[in-house]
């Protein structure tokens, strides 16, 4: 009998749905951030389950904990970043364990084409001692995902499950399959040594812990993660991942080891594979983890130079290690280059510039408004991660005796993420620096997804709002005040008031995304005779307003496509030229 | 096509122009083709204005491997903007082919001196392709009445360089646009196809 085999693409993060469903997930949360954020969206379509977006990656991970302890499968998902905020209860949740199976996805970005580094998160599989699984396609996506909450639940751990941002946009044919029915009732376990993680119980589960590992370690020296593919035996790779893929399209003929769980490490299996071959490559993305890990077992391997320690492996890299060609030189097209840039009409741009008028020195974080970093603007002076602006703001403070306002700006969804404890912060030290919340109603760079603040749930139904003024006074702040950034005027001087006083105080800049409504609020109209050419309104950096290639003067020309008719530049505009009818 | 067992497919534009949608179209129809495929692509950025790639690979007789392929070993460039389809074409072999939208869109960062014209993509375009087919999207959509549909007219002309069947296309579309849109896409698809088959 033959079974009918549906053939889908899917996408790296809506496999791991895919296989969370599969393995009857109960709950999932997670915090949106580039490559993962499809993994909860997916998911929240697949099944009518609690599915959420938490404030942050520890809340969301916590929540997944109190799941699991009831005994429910549960999921939680962050990129790579969002594990650094969530690895408290992680390493910890190592040494209790669990009851339903707990699976944690970390979405890292080699390359960094959204986010502020490239760390690799396997380190935290050894650091925290958890096992990691590392799939190299959508359909071991699927298969890893499903199969790791069974690994959770054999071994009493929670697992590891490492996309890449390659893997997870890229999409790959599929064979889904029919959900387990989980027959569970779920009942909060009472299990205080297991659970409470006291001095003395920590001792015992520590030791329980490395007992665990070493079990697990039995099945890293399988094959059910770790594959050997035999094949010509005067090369053999160890890979992972799309290095994997890369390596495979360069020497199909070779045998490779395949790691799919690079945490237990598979030295056995190691050992094995590499008596078996002439020369020894190993080829991985990022840092030297396997590589290092291979050369304490006493191996001798050859491996990448310095240079591919930063961005993603491709298949020339893959030839460049493994066949010694030499890297081709890439010819530059000689066309501009295109990069990201505030939309038309983006209320975070007014806000940019009449803090580039008032000569603040502007601390911020990770969202679209990172974008101001950029010219014309060319106003924000860091981006270290999410909430660090608040507590820069208030350390310059502490310590800057000059004139320039010293002001934090910080997004609304990313303010509750981690801009909340900061602010406390300021108020119990007494800072007089500002902050400024741009809220926009939504996680604009990720998506538009909803948070705390919106009054929508991940599904998009209505959910308790959080009041950030009232929230704001609540925590101590007297000064609070609410400003449209769209009024230039209101904005100009609200700001000057706020950043002049010598107390601390909380702007906040409320005007809905253009992104989230997408409707025109006027037709801009540009009179070339009232024109001066001061170049003004091209200072703000709009895409709808651009220097008239026509003229070497600073004239504007209008990109009717870009403008939502916020009227912004009409506003900058001294002479009248630019009109919202 | 070098060879219709196996080729690789580059789409190029900018965020807001239909790109990934597109990509999904085509990669929708290898599958259904029967050929292994990977797509892949940047986003994030894409509503953000930057530059959006999708790159399709797809083989019969074995999967394909690596989500993205070599640079210079690129069969199609499907370019939604010159200037993006100039930049994608270090990755076009020798003997590639390229299908290009007639639009110009300057990159609002860039000043005015570093911004080529349309004759100087073009001509770039036709240097390093062994055919090229210059498709004016707009006017295609507008002759459907519908200026959504630039991205599908494109996607039927890149279809006329594709080993892919009619009736494919036809599955594929309707399994990609939104609901209640295939039609208006079909129409557009099949101008787009007649543009490039006539060239």
């Amino acid at each position: 009998m033959t079974e009918t085999v549906t053939s889908v693409l899917l996408s790296g993060n809506e496999a791991i749905a895919q296989g969370a469903y599969e393995a009857g997930v109960a709950f999932a949360s997670g915090y949106p951030g580039t490559p993962s954020s499809e993994v909860l969206e997916t998911l929240s379509r697949l099944t009518a389950i609690p599915v959420e977006w938490a404030p942050n990656e520890k809340a969301a991970l916590e929540a997944a904990v109190g799941a699991s302890l009831a005994g429910a499968r549960a999921l939680v998902t962050m990129k790579h970043v969002g594990l650094n905020v969530a690895a408290d209860p992680l390493f910890t949740a190592a040494y209790t364990g669990i009851e339903g199976g707990l699976v944690v996805i970390t979405g890292d970005d080699p390359g960094m084409y959204s986010s502020q580094n490239e760390q690799d998160n396997r380190h935290y599989a050894f650091a925290a001692q958890v096992p990691m699984l590392e799939p190299a396609d959508s359909q071991e996506a699927l298969n890893f995902a499903r199969q790791a909450f069974e690994l959770s639940e054999q071994f009493d751990i929670p697992v590891l499950v490492r996309s890449t941002t390659r893997l997870s946009h890229t999409k790959c044919v599929v064979h889904p399959e029919t959900p387990e029915l989980l027959q569970r009732t779920y009942e909060p376990a009472e299990n205080r040594p297991k659970y409470v993680m006291i001095p003395a119980h920590a001792r015992e589960r520590h030791r329980d812990l490395l007992a665990r590992i070493r079990r697990l370690r039995q099945v890293s020296n399988t094959e059910q993660f770790n594959r050997i593919e035999p094949g010509d035996t005067r090369l053999g790779i160890i890979a992972s991942g799309i290095a994997y893929q890369c390596a495979k399209e360069v020497a199909p003929q070779a045998s490779f080891l395949k790691i799919g769980m690079p945490f237990p490490f598979p030295g056995e299996v190691v050992q094995q594979f590499a008596a078996s071959v002439d020369r020894l490559v190993v080829f991985e993305e990022l840092d030297r983890v396997l590589e290092q890990q291979v050369r304490g077992l006493g191996l001798e391997c050859e491996a990448k130079p310095d240079s591919m320690l930063t961005g993603e492996l491709s298949v020339q890299s893959a030839a460049q290690v493994i066949r010694d060609e030499q890297a081709q030189p890439t010819t530059d097209a000689l066309v501009p280059i295109r990069p990201p840039i505030m939309c038309g009409g983006c209320p975070h741009r007014p806000v940019f510039y009449i803090l580039k008028k008032l000569k603040a020195y502007v601390t911020g974080d990770i969202g679209c408004y990172t974008l101001a970093v950029l010219p014309p603007l060319e106003i924000l002076q860091t981006c270290l991660c999410m909430g660090a602006g608040v507590g820069q703001a208030h350390g310059i403070a502490q310590v800057y005796d000059g004139d320039r306002p010293i002001v934090a700006v910080i997004g609304d969804s990313t303010f509750v993420h981690s801009g909340i404890t900061g602010l406390i912060n300021m108020v119990y030290n007494q800072s007089a620096a500002t902050v400024v919340i741009l809220d926009n109603g939504t996680t604009a760079m990720t998506g538009g997804q909803y948070h705390p603040a919106t009054g929508l749930n991940l599904r998009g139904e209505p959910a308790p709002q959080l009041n950030m003024v009232a929230l704001c006074q609540a925590i101590g702040v007297e000064r609070v005040r609410v400003v449209d950034p769209y009024d230039l005027q209101q904005l100009e001087e609200t700001l000057r008031e706020e950043t002049t006083t010598e107390e601390l105080s909380v702007v906040i800049a409320r005007r809905p995304c253009v992104l989230l409504e997408r409707k025109s609020l006027g037709r801009l109209e540009f009179d070339a005779d009232a024109c001066v050419a001061c170049g003004l309104c091209l200072d703000l950096g709009c895409p709808a307003l651009v220097q008239d290639s026509e003229t070497e003067q600073r004239q504007p020309a209008i990109h009717a496509t870009f403008c939502n008719g916020c009227g912004v530049c009409a506003q900058v505009c001294p002479r009248q030229a630019l009109n919202i009818t | 096509m070098n060879s219709p067992e196996s080729g690789s497919i580059i789409l190029v534009g900018v965020g807001g122009q239909g790109v990934l949608t597109a990509a999904e179209i085509v990669a929708q129809a290898c599958l259904q083709e029967g050929y292994d495929v990977k797509k892949s692509e940047v986003h994030g950025m894409a509503q953000r204005g930057g530059s959006v790639v999708s790159h399709v690979r797809y083989a019969h007789n074995g999967s394909v491997a690596a989500p993205l392929p070599r640079p210079g070993t690129v069969n199609l460039i499907v370019g939604f903007e010159l200037i993006e389809a100039v930049r994608a074409l270090s990755w076009l072999t020798p003997k590639g082919q390229a299908v290009v939208n007639d639009v110009l869109l300057a990159p609002p960062s860039a000043n005015r001196a570093q911004v080529p014209s349309k004759q100087y993509c073009l001509a770039k375009v036709k240097k390093h392709t062994q055919r090229i087919v210059v498709v004016d999207g707009e006017e295609l959509a507008q002759q459907i009445g519908n200026i959504r549909t630039i991205n599908t007219a494109i996607v039927g002309a890149a279809a006329a360089l594709l080993p892919i069947s009619w009736h494919t296309w036809r599955e594929a579309m309707e399994q990609s646009v939104p609901a209640g849109t295939a039609e208006i896409n079909w129409q557009a698809f099949e101008l787009g196809y007649a543009k490039a088959a006539r060239v």
